[in-house]
């Protein structure tokens, strides 16, 4: 696709936006007020906003995901922690206090031009800008993630709805890898060393980049600072109006009611773990995913093994990739990731990345 | 076949050039609906599709069905109201048939409207809605499909 190269300054620089911080919620709250912004919003009653989230102990899928098939629903009643669903796509993640939540809200001719990637990509990499104040050398990895070093520490989703648009991310501060384990299904097979270690190599926090946890507030100011600067925007503290009540209301309804947490409610079993060994000529690949069997998708895949690539960061820059691809797209895929990301695989072959997932799904 | 900016928009068909949708009426009375070419280009491969069920009441303008591509979730509105009759199965097991085919196998939902006559003035169709197409592109800074 052809599209024009504009600074993402070129149309926004005036724009003046709204910061506001809406405090500890718990996680129906927090989707109620994405709903009541995007419906202010849409009827002219709110301007740009940027709003700080906090959450309780709660788990949150994407849009379109299946409760059954994301998380382990025993555990989360056990444990008091709230399930509920986002307005915006992506995979599920878990919130405690400790994460910092942001999230742009404005209409789609108050951000640059552009297809949902390019979006995407700019929104991305004003938040990066922003980590990067705090001394971490966070960049954007497509398609919506933004990562150190090939590690996570910031996932993002969004909703277009007409005009309106609501872009969100996560900051983690810090991460408890074994608590995640057991409310997220994740391709490993059991919860131990191997599988902490694995989600350590793809997943990290600014705990563990900068040697302790900045505060929030810091982090705040970072994102702002990332944001202020990529886009020329002016951005000042702000209020909701009064008139957002009646919208927020409208959404507590509609995300406490069974309706909204089963939109989606697929069976676990079409979403199974799948393995297998690969003993190519020049080194072992152990690939794990998790298969969606009715759409023929590869929802999240890992490789491990006895097996060299450089750059290092390369195989997890495939698994992003791969997130969420149907497999007839899966040696395009990698034969891109491999030709693009100029990886040498030390004899290894795109073929035999491929041939790992084939096996794994036999 | 009409065509704006390399992106496909039939000329037969009406459309809600703002929220990027297509109707089709059909001989029985019912209409299709679905994602315009341009909108498929914008969001790029698609990954999920949730229809509103068979039997809901839609009004104009509002979602029958949500689409998400690279973790963008986007509703797709209705031209008109009406109560749905019949939702896309082909394309709830491979959401992609909707950027491969989108006038075709890739439709998102069948309608029995309310008012179509109503509700279908303000709706464009020929060389109204590729001029349409064009301001839009413009406006959205589109380069081409």
């Amino acid at each position: 696709m052809k599209l024009p190269l504009q600074s993402p300054r070129s149309r926004s620089e005036s724009i003046s936006w709204s910061i506001v911080d809406t405090g500890l919620l718990d996680a129906d709250a927090n989707m109620a007020y994405d709903h009541a912004l995007m419906s202010a919003l849409a009827n002219g009653q709110l301007g740009p906003t940027f709003r700080f989230l906090h959450f309780r102990d709660c788990a949150l899928l994407g849009h379109h995901q299946s409760p059954r098939q994301e998380l382990d629903l025993d555990f989360c009643a056990r444990e008091g922690i709230q399930v509920q669903r986002r307005l915006t796509g992506g995979g599920a993640i878990i919130f405690d206090p400790s994460q910092l939540g942001w999230e742009l809200l404005c209409r789609r001719s108050d951000l640059p031009p552009g297809d949902m990637s390019t979006l995407a990509r700019e929104i991305c990499t004003a938040a990066a800008l922003g980590l990067q104040r705090l001394g971490v050398d966070a960049q954007f990895r497509p398609r919506n993630d933004i990562e150190v070093n090939g590690r996570k520490v910031s996932g993002t989703g969004g909703i277009i709805d007409g005009e309106v648009v609501l872009f969100q991310g996560t900051v983690l501060i810090d991460l408890d890898i074994p608590r995640m384990l057991q409310i997220l299904r994740v391709p490993v097979e059991k919860l131990d060393a191997h599988a902490i270690a694995s989600v350590a190599e793809r997943v990290t926090s600014l705990r563990q980049l900068l040697g302790e946890a900045p505060s929030k507030e810091t982090v705040k100011e970072a994102l702002v600072s990332g944001f202020r600067d990529h886009f020329g925007w002016q951005m000042a503290a702000g209020e909701l109006p009064a008139s957002l009540e009646k919208y927020y209301l409208e959404g507590l309804e509609l995300v406490r009611s069974p309706a909204w947490l089963t939109l989606q409610d697929r069976p676990k079993e079409e979403q199974s773990l799948r393995r297998a060994i690969y003993r190519a000529p020049a080194g072992t690949l152990l690939s794990e995913l998790l298969w969606d069997e009715r759409g023929k998708r590869i929802r999240q895949i890992q490789f491990t093994g006895d097996f060299f690539v450089q750059p290092r960061r390369a195989v997890l820059d495939l698994e992003a990739a791969l997130r969420n691809s149907h497999i007839d797209d899966l040696p395009q895929i990698v034969e891109q990731w491999f030709v693009q990301g100029e990886v040498d695989g030390f004899g290894l072959v795109p073929q035999d990345f491929v041939t790992a997932v084939q096996e794994a799904l036999r | 076949m009409g065509t704006v900016r390399g992106c496909e928009i039939p000329e037969d068909l009406l459309y809600n050039v703002e929220n990027n949708v297509w109707l089709r009426k059909e001989d029985d009375g019912t209409v299709t609906i679905g994602m315009t070419a341009y909108a498929c280009a914008l969001a790029g491969q698609i990954v999920s599709y949730t229809p509103k069920g068979v039997g809901k009441e839609i009004k104009k303008d509002k979602s029958a069905a949500t689409v998400e591509s690279g973790k963008w979730v986007g509703p797709l509105k209705s031209p008109v109201s009406g109560t749905i009759t019949a939702i896309n199965d082909e394309v709830a097991k491979d959401p992609s048939l909707i950027n491969k085919d989108p006038y075709g196998s890739g439709w998102i939902a069948k309608l029995s409207p309310a008012d179509f006559a109503g509700d279908s003035s303000d709706l464009k169709t020929g060389a109204d809605a590729l001029a349409a197409f064009e301001e839009k592109m413009n406006a959205d800074g589109f380069g081409g499909c």
